[in-house]
């Protein structure tokens, strides 16, 4: 019949020229966005921002998906899962593409993605209590050289969290002893800076809403955009080799076709100039901060390595 | 007080949409014999992702409170108490829907469930500051001791079987301590499973264990019995006279339950029996009890509502839950990843103030939605359980998976469910599982970090005043229990109404 | 027929044999932090306490008398609706479409447990419509108020 014959040539037609159709023909369903973390936190509401102004830049739904647990790997396995067609991809943090595979019980390995964009890095600072006697950097090593031991830091996520292998990290680099005390979340954290029970914390200060959580250097590349952080140094400022990038991107599985990771690229990218992802900056003092597909790239590799080496020192890996 | 102020008008629509549903499901689940508050609490945290924080936990809030009123109305229209602390009323109620009329009898439960609402959450109000700037004080070691507290409190009062319940509690222990190690980074008891890396997902097991387990227990039962009531002479209200008669009850039931609510582990099945002995006592007509007085079911009724304010008060003030349904509240707070305690108090004015605000609306709407919809309630009394059943399955599989979307999750509280069905019955204790499992992260992970902060010297538990004025009040604890067992003992086996199935 | 005996006898072996795979699961896992008690510590202490206990429950009921027979009604039924249940899971991770499960998955519950009543046009017409009325307020209520992707 002619009917079938047209349609097996259309088929066979289509998978000859699937590379170059597709990019005009993508996306024609909606996309998963999927968020490895529940409802609620500032990685949610970023994603959420970014997608509903991502959906006039592709004309097509997309639709954010909680997938929260497993030290938010659950979400990543899901994608890594996933058909390779770039209607799933991810919104993730650092901690499950470039810290929780080296414990090598993931499904997937840190490159089995491939990025699409970065968006932004959440600034953390080594930080004292307000009236601490310990005005800045130079206060704080000559302390800690002399007190070797007793300054006490704590983590919001625990041992082998981003913010733990960061401190110690920095700890080899200036060579100086201090002890990591884990917390669970910022705010029991910050209780206990403000306490008194723990002298530091490495987490995002809050002075600029009258917080007593006061920083001495930023690890971070970036600083909160307030203008009350300005005069306080970044790591690479001071010249340590410590940074440290918490980095927020969208990712994709590894064998998506290019042309389709750089349509989604310029999607999100768009989207975070949208009023609505600008107000999400501003709310949570965060520097808008792209970065494309080969500059994350080059990123996640880089965060990667320096993770392993300090993870090995550490002893949280072989 | 500034408590009216930054409201904005959306927000107090929302919050109020909150209240109702919370409200209606928990008049609705309270009424419903066998279901009761924890069920309709538990179904009802799923919705927490869908919402604001406020909005969730003031739904969360009115449902423990329409429940604690609505397990009245099947005790008065059937005799059967909707839940375990409407069992008092009963005797009363259903005394006075006889001889009198069922709406005059509801009338009473309705006014006395308002007032202790209210009661309870003055109390709250204004003692959740004070308490707070105390517990600012309060670090590592004695949130350790604070925890243990609420423990013991949960084996010693209102056990049936004390081995068993301190089995319950141990069992409840260990499951919380499922997940990743804080202190190590070292995945733990986690069977390989991803899914629990972060801890058992609180809404699974609170649906195995309560609701899966009881829709079992109902299937053990002639599931098309149908109840039949008499509707007529529903009208709720009470004259003036009326009202200042019982007033005294509704007062001294209202300071017997906030303060029972506050005391970790006691909950509203103790303090509904108690204020009905209190009112009895102080009543100026005792001989009237048991024969359809006014006083004899406001008090009790009182009593379990202002449980509720009394309850939440060490939970907001130092962020350690008393009962197991503030235990599934605390869900709610853990989704929106608000830490309760003193901090929260401080950091969050804001929050806190609503959440008090929307409190005294929660009992205002009570009693309005009580007055207009307790006839549409005891009606929803004859449905047989042959349509509930199937009913709540397919809420509580939506509630689990809507959670966390995992597949994984449902098996859980399946095969949770499934044990605490045989668990039960051999009188193991799923509320003390769920408390002690909610507890356990706090008090591990404070006497660890306490200890590694102090660099291993136990003497970090005893060495400050706080801790030990905690320490007192642990063996204060447990020279009650002691007391108290031995008068049980003497007593042996005294018949008590109070079944403690729901609380 | 089992006595309650028993049955307290098994639950006790049953819960000590779980304490004793807690112990061994945790055991071997590291302290990395200078006054820690370690991963192992509360888990291991724990179970043991499970173990303590269990063993003097198990002491007094080996004194105490048999008790009643441990009857559990209906017995069938409760096994054909964990059975359902855990049916309904399977196909339901295995091929989605919840809605339309849900439906059927009500619609016989309550058939099944309406039997007695004895079976009719009538009454398979009123599970029907109630079954349906569920799940299609689930629907709404999934779809256009609350966002939950079943």
């Amino acid at each position: 019949m002619t009917f079938t014959k047209t349609l097996a040539a259309t088929f066979a037609a289509l998978s000859l020229t699937v590379g170059a159709a597709v990019a005009q023909d993508f996306p024609t369903k909606p996309i998963e966005l999927v968020v490895p973390y529940g409802a609620g936190g500032l990685t949610d509401a970023f994603a959420r921002g970014v997608a509903q102004a991502a959906e006039e830049e592709l004309g097509q739904k997309i639709v954010v998906v909680n997938r929260p647990g497993g030290g938010a790997t659950i979400g990543l396995t899901s994608v890594f899962a996933a058909e390779p067609d770039g209607y799933t991809v991810a919104f993730t943090t650092s901690s499950p593409l470039v810290i929780q595979p080296l414990y090598g019980k993931t499904a997937y390995k840190t490159t089995d993605f491939q990025p699409i964009l970065r968006l932004y890095d959440i600034p953390v600072a080594i930080n004292v209590q307000r009236d601490s006697e310990l005005q800045g950097y130079e206060d704080w090593l000559e302390w800690v050289k002399a007190n070797p031991g007793e300054f006490t830091y704590g983590t919001s996520g625990g041992t082998g969290s981003g913010g733990h292998i960061a401190t110690e990290q920095l700890g080899k680099v200036l060579d100086v002893d201090i002890r990591h005390i884990p917390f669970e979340g910022s705010a029991a954290l910050a209780a206990a800076v403000m306490g008194g029970q723990i002298k530091g914390s490495n987490q995002l200060p809050n002075i600029h809403r009258d917080g007593e959580i006061r920083p001495l250097f930023f690890m971070s590349p970036s600083r909160p955009t307030d203008a009350v952080y300005d005069s306080v140094p970044t790591v690479a400022e001071l010249g340590i080799d410590a940074e440290v990038v918490f980095f927020s991107g969208i990712i994709a599985h590894k064998d998506v076709p290019a042309d389709r990771i750089s349509i989604l690229n310029d999607a999100f990218r768009a989207a975070m100039d949208a009023p609505n992802v600008q107000e999400l900056f501003e709310r949570d003092q965060i520097m808008p901060d792209p970065a494309g597909p080969e500059a994350f790239a080059e990123i996640i590799a880089a965060a990667s390595k320096s993770n392993e080496t300090t993870m090995r020192e550490i002893g949280l890996i072989e | 007080m500034d408590l009216l102020a930054n409201i904005d008008f959306m927000s107090v629509v929302s919050a109020f949409g909150a209240i109702m549903l919370g409200l209606f499901v928990g008049m609705l689940f309270g009424a419903l014999p066998g279901l009761g508050l924890i069920i309709g609490v538990t179904l009802l945290l799923p919705l927490s992702y869908a919402m604001g924080p406020v909005e969730s936990i003031l739904m969360l809030l009115a449902c423990y409170q329409g429940a604690e009123y609505g397990g009245s109305i099947s005790a008065i229209v059937l005799g059967i108490p909707g839940t375990a602390m409407a069992a008092p009323i009963v005797l009363d109620g259903r005394e006075m829907a006889k001889t009198t009329s069922p709406g005059k009898a509801l009338a009473f439960s309705l006014y006395g469930s308002t007032f202790g609402g209210i009661f309870g959450g003055l109390v709250l109000i204004f003692f959740a500051e004070p308490v707070a700037r105390f517990a600012l004080g309060l670090a590592d070691p004695e949130f350790f001791l604070l925890g243990i507290i609420g423990l013991l409190a949960v084996a010693t009062f209102g056990a049936k079987d004390f081995v068993k319940a301190m089995i319950s509690v141990f069992l409840g222990l260990i499951a919380g301590t499922i997940g990743i190690d804080l202190f190590t980074g070292m995945p733990r008891l986690t069977g390989g499973y991803f899914e629990v890396y972060e801890g058992l997902n609180l809404i699974s097991v609170a649906v195995g264990l309560f609701a899966l387990s009881e829709v079992f227990m109902m299937l053990g039962n002639r599931m098309n019995k149908a109840y039949s009531f008499d509707a007529s002479d529903m009208k709720i209200s009470l004259t003036m006279k009326e009202f200042w008669a019982s007033l005294k009850a509704m007062i001294t039931g209202s300071a017997i339950g906030s303060f029972m609510g506050v005391l970790p582990g006691v909950g509203s099945t103790v303090s509904g029996w108690l204020a009905y002995s209190g009112a009895k006592g102080l009543s100026k007509t005792p001989e009237k009890f048991g024969k359809g007085s006014p006083e004899g079911i406001a008090a009790p009724d009182a009593a379990n509502n202002a449980t509720v304010g009394g309850a939440l008060l060490p939970f907001i003030a130092l962020g350690i839950p008393g009962s197991a349904s503030i235990a599934i509240i605390a869900g709610a707070f853990i989704i929106h990843g608000i830490t309760p305690g003193p901090q929260m108090i401080r950091n969050d004015p804001g929050l806190i103030q609503a959440i008090f605000l929307g409190f005294m609306a929660t009992t205002v709407c009570m009693f309005f939605m009580g007055k207009a919809l307790t006839t549409v309630f005891a009606r929803a009394l004859i449905t047989p359980n042959s349509f509930l059943v199937p009913a709540i399955l397919i809420s509580s599989m939506i509630g689990i998976y809507s959670s966390g979307g995992h597949f994984f999750d449902l098996w859980v509280a399946l095969g949770l469910g499934v044990a605490a069905y045989i668990m039960r019955r051999l009188d193991y204790s799923v509320a003390a599982f769920v408390l002690a499992m909610v507890l356990a992260p706090i008090i591990e992970k404070s006497f660890r970090r306490a200890l590694v902060i102090s660099e291993g010297d136990y003497m970090t538990f005893i060495d400050r005043t706080y801790s030990q004025v905690i320490m007192m009040a642990i063996v204060a604890t447990l020279a009650y229990a002691v007391v108290k067992s031995v008068q049980g003992r003497r007593r042996l086996r005294e018949p008590t109404a109070a079944e403690s199935r729901s609380e | 027929m089992l006595s309650t005996r028993v049955v307290n006898l098994l639950v006790y072996a049953a819960l000590s044999a779980l304490s004793a795979l807690v112990i061994w699961s945790v055991s071997g896992l590291p302290v990395t932090l200078p006054g820690d008690v370690g991963t192992h510590f509360f888990p291991t202490i724990l179970a043991w306490g499970v173990i303590i206990l269990c063993a003097i429950g198990a002491i007094r009921s080996l004194l105490s008398g048999a008790g009643e027979a441990f009857r559990i009604d209906y017995l069938p039924r409760v096994l054909l609706t964990i059975g359902m249940i855990a049916g309904f899971f399977v196909s339901w991770s295995q091929f989605g479409a919840f809605y339309l499960q849900a439906f059927v998955f009500l619609f016989v519950l309550f058939t099944y447990y309406r039997l007695p009543v004895g079976l009719s046009a009538k009454l398979i017409g009123v599970n029907a419509a109630v079954a349906l009325g569920i799940t299609a307020f689930c629907y709404v209520a999934f779809n256009f108020l609350i966002y939950v992707d079943l």
